[in-house]
């Protein structure tokens, strides 16, 4: 059955299988912007298409460009690639988590995941991220340091805005008992204010990762609407994308 | 004694109210026996546990019987027996027959008992004390059963044996099952004792009262309500009706977004000539620019196609301009979907440019696996990570485009193209700590706060997000314009923001305050 199918799909030409995926594009296209007048049994079908085709792609891709080639490999020269065969017995046992009797397999490729994953998340945190990120926050106060007059004390108020801000954002995850005594009263009353300006600080960051991702979301809306504008209805000439 | 149904007050038989609460002991259910306070029906005329008399017309009957003779069943061998006289009234001889031991009196007491009448518990129900001081119907003893005195007993017979003609003469003589049940309106109750006190007398003929009509109705919504098996949940809300507002706001937001959209279409690109380049945009506009046409660049495709609308466009300009310079683009993805993305964007600019050839001028190496790991692999070398490249499955030496990259810092720039922060992290962490390459970002306007961090320290040398970066490159490095299309709805979508978020305060602070004087 697959065989005439394919023959007939064959005999396609580019351009009667770019109009059938334009085609398909805008249908789905459509499908998805139906959302807008709620959910619908269109909106559910393409995004249950979406989520199964990418799944399927991903798979595909991991056959043929991560499992064949090292299998290939190891069927070809196994003295020089006898590991990819250790690694791929791993891969088998790592199975067996779906069935209760052989799940006790999976327990060391699990093991080795995710102790290499820790150890290499760790390790490039810390060399990758918190030290040098923490060798930033160390900043001189002194405007000369900056090239001094106007310019190096604006170089200042930046530099104790980021230092100000730092503690005010962790004071704001602060939670202790109460305090007892006229100095521990006082520090948590400072404590309480700078974590208020902390919070303050936090929603202004929010503000602005909403606001990029209102733009994200903008872009990928007009990047639909102008291709259905320019590749479907033809309307102007195509973008290129 | 009486059992009161209302507060199980124990009232002597002849009470008609309860001495405690004064309820009517008309239907009355239980009867407690006076000698060891078990509960009974209220039909029994003895008491389950120690077969006491429950009803004093029962014992007066039985004490009063004077005619009960016993007579044991003889032995095969034993002497028939011998008549037994009747002895006045008050005294009931027994007379034990000959090879038989005289029973004792505590025997002599439990068989007695045994054969008198007592109602059974399933015949017609006894209820109240109006048949109940009827009680069991008379006690009739079977006859040839004769009870003696104890000291009658103190010498018993000798035992003889009785021949088989004696035996059948004897036998004659034995009344038969149904002559000795004669006269017993009904045995005890076959059941066991142990389920009389829970048995409740039923056929009762009082009609039930209000509260008994009302009790019954109430279980029967308990009965029929439908049994939560967990913690009864947050109740819904109640539904309510939208007003018009709201409805009309939203499809109007919605035709304006449109409508913003479709700017582009009518205006004709009206703020083009206010699209000025940022400092960033040049940065990374003057490195690409600055690599010879011998130099190669890794591109990292690491985005999906959600977010391909907005990455396509700044993807394709970084590509065409490199194109435009001869400059080598090696592409390569750490997200499955990332890899059918570089093909297309790179077929896209090899349709524009005849002499933009696969292998020579650019190659995909595909979908490098295990994130950190990866790039980890990837950072030693390069056929760590790739053995051949993903189109026409070559070996990397083969690829001209290859050979002058023998490691990863041989690259003139690795570019990271994502929509994800942790994904330029991770290229941070394990490329950029550990080689000394020139690591630039381009991602998405949503994950550029999270990034800059990184380009203030200077782990990244470039960093450039969203569509209006898209536009300022095509300005500043004179690429085919794509974004700079769409600027005018990008500028509209930038006030209508503005509009919503100042129009949608006003109504919330107009309305708190109208909250509060209502309040006051």
């Amino acid at each position: 059955m697959l065989k005439p199918l394919a023959g007939w799909a064959a005999g396609f030409t580019p351009q009667t299988t770019e109009m059938i995926g334009g085609w398909l594009a805008a249908i789905l296209t459509l499908a998805v912007l139906s959302f807008v007048f709620g959910d619908n049994v269109v909106f559910r079908t393409a995004e249950y298409l979406f989520v199964g085709v990418a799944a399927g792609y991903a798979a595909s891709l991991a056959c043929t460009q991560v499992l064949a080639p090292r299998v290939r490999l190891l069927i070809e020269s196994p003295a020089q690639y006898w590991y990819y065969g250790v690694f791929f017995v791993m891969g088998l046992m790592l199975l067996g988590r779906a069935t209760k009797p052989l799940a006790v397999l999976g327990n060391l490729p699990l093991g080795v995941l995710f102790g290499v994953g820790a150890a290499l998340a760790l390790g490039g945190a810390l060399t990758g991220s918190f030290i040098p990120q923490m060798r930033a926050s160390v900043v001189s106060l002194v405007p000369s340091d900056y090239g001094g007059g106007l310019l190096g004390w604006a170089y200042v108020l930046d530099a104790l805005l980021l230092v100000i801000g730092t503690i005010a954002v962790f004071s704001a995850f602060h939670f202790g008992t109460q305090a007892h005594g006229r100095l521990g009263g006082a520090l948590q009353r400072g404590l309480k204010a700078l974590g208020g300006v902390g919070r303050g600080l936090l929603m202004v960051t929010f503000g602005a990762l909403l606001a990029g991702a209102a733009l994200s979301f903008f872009a990928i809306l007009n990047s639909r609407i102008m291709f259905l504008m320019n590749e479907w209805l033809k309307l102007q000439g195509p973008t290129g994308l | 004694m009486i059992v009161c149904p209302a507060c199980s007050h124990r009232n002597s038989d002849e009470a008609a109210q309860c001495a405690n609460c004064n309820a009517s002991l008309k239907h009355f259910v239980y009867r407690a026996c006076s000698a060891c306070g078990a509960l009974n029906a209220a039909g029994d005329a003895f008491c389950h546990r120690c077969l006491s008399a429950l009803l004093p017309a029962a014992a007066a009957k039985i004490a009063q019987a004077d005619e009960l003779t016993l007579t044991p069943m003889p032995l095969s061998h034993a002497e028939p027996l011998a008549e037994q006289p009747s002895h006045p009234a008050g005294t009931a001889t027994e007379v034990p027959a000959q090879g038989q031991v005289p029973e004792s009196p505590s025997q002599r007491a439990v068989s007695v008992p045994a054969q008198s009448a007592a109602p059974p518990a399933t015949s017609a129900p006894v209820s109240g004390g109006e048949k109940a001081g009827q009680g069991p119907s008379e006690a009739v003893a079977p006859k040839n059963v004769v009870r003696t005195d104890e000291h009658e007993l103190a010498a018993p017979a000798s035992i003889s044996l009785a021949g088989p003609s004696t035996v059948r003469a004897q036998a004659d003589q034995i009344p038969s099952v149904d002559a000795l049940l004669e006269g017993i309106a009904a045995p005890l109750p076959l059941e066991p004792a142990a389920g009389l006190p829970q048995r409740v007398a039923s056929g009762s003929d009082a009609a039930p009262d209000q509260s008994d009509l009302y009790d019954a109705d109430l279980l029967r919504q308990i009965a029929l309500a439908p049994a939560t098996l967990h913690e009864p949940g947050p109740t819904p809300d109640v539904q309510r009706t939208e007003g018009w507002f709201p409805r009309v706001g939203r499809i109007v937001l919605y035709l304006a977004v449109l409508l913003v959209a479709l700017l582009p279409t009518f205006s004709g690109g009206q703020v083009n000539p206010l699209v000025q380049p940022r400092e960033a945009v040049s940065s990374l506009v003057g490195a690409l620019g600055a690599l010879s046409p011998d130099s190669t660049v890794l591109l990292s495709f690491d985005y999906g196609p959600t977010y391909a609308g907005e990455m396509n466009t700044l993807a394709l300009d970084i590509v065409r301009h490199l194109a435009g310079r001869s400059v080598g683009v090696v592409a390569m993805s750490t997200r499955p979907e990332g890899v059918g993305l570089a093909e297309h964007i790179l077929q896209t600019v090899a349709e524009d440019l005849p002499e933009y050839r696969y292998g020579e001028q650019y190659v995909v190496l595909g979908y490098l696996a295990g994130q950190a790991a990866g790039l980890r692999s990837l950072s030693n070398a390069i056929g760590d990570a790739f053995k051949t490249d993903a189109v026409q499955s070559q070996p990397l030496e083969n690829l001209p485009v290859m050979r002058g990259v023998p490691d990863i810092a041989s690259f003139g720039q690795i570019i990271v193209i994502s929509d994800d922060s942790q994904s330029v992290q991770r290229w941070i962490e394990q490329v950029g700590s550990r080689k000394q390459v020139q690591l630039g970002a381009v991602v998405a306007a949503s994950v550029e706060p999270l990034l800059v961090p990184y380009r203030q320290t200077g782990q990244l040398q470039h960093l450039v997000a969203g569509i209006p970066a898209a536009a300022e490159y095509e300005v500043a490095s004179s690429v085919r314009p794509t974004a700079l299309l769409s600027t005018d709805s990008y500028a509209a979508w930038f006030l209508l923001l503005v509009l919503v978020a100042v129009t949608t305060n006003v109504f919330f602070l107009a309305g708190s305050g109208r909250g509060r004087r209502r309040a006051r």
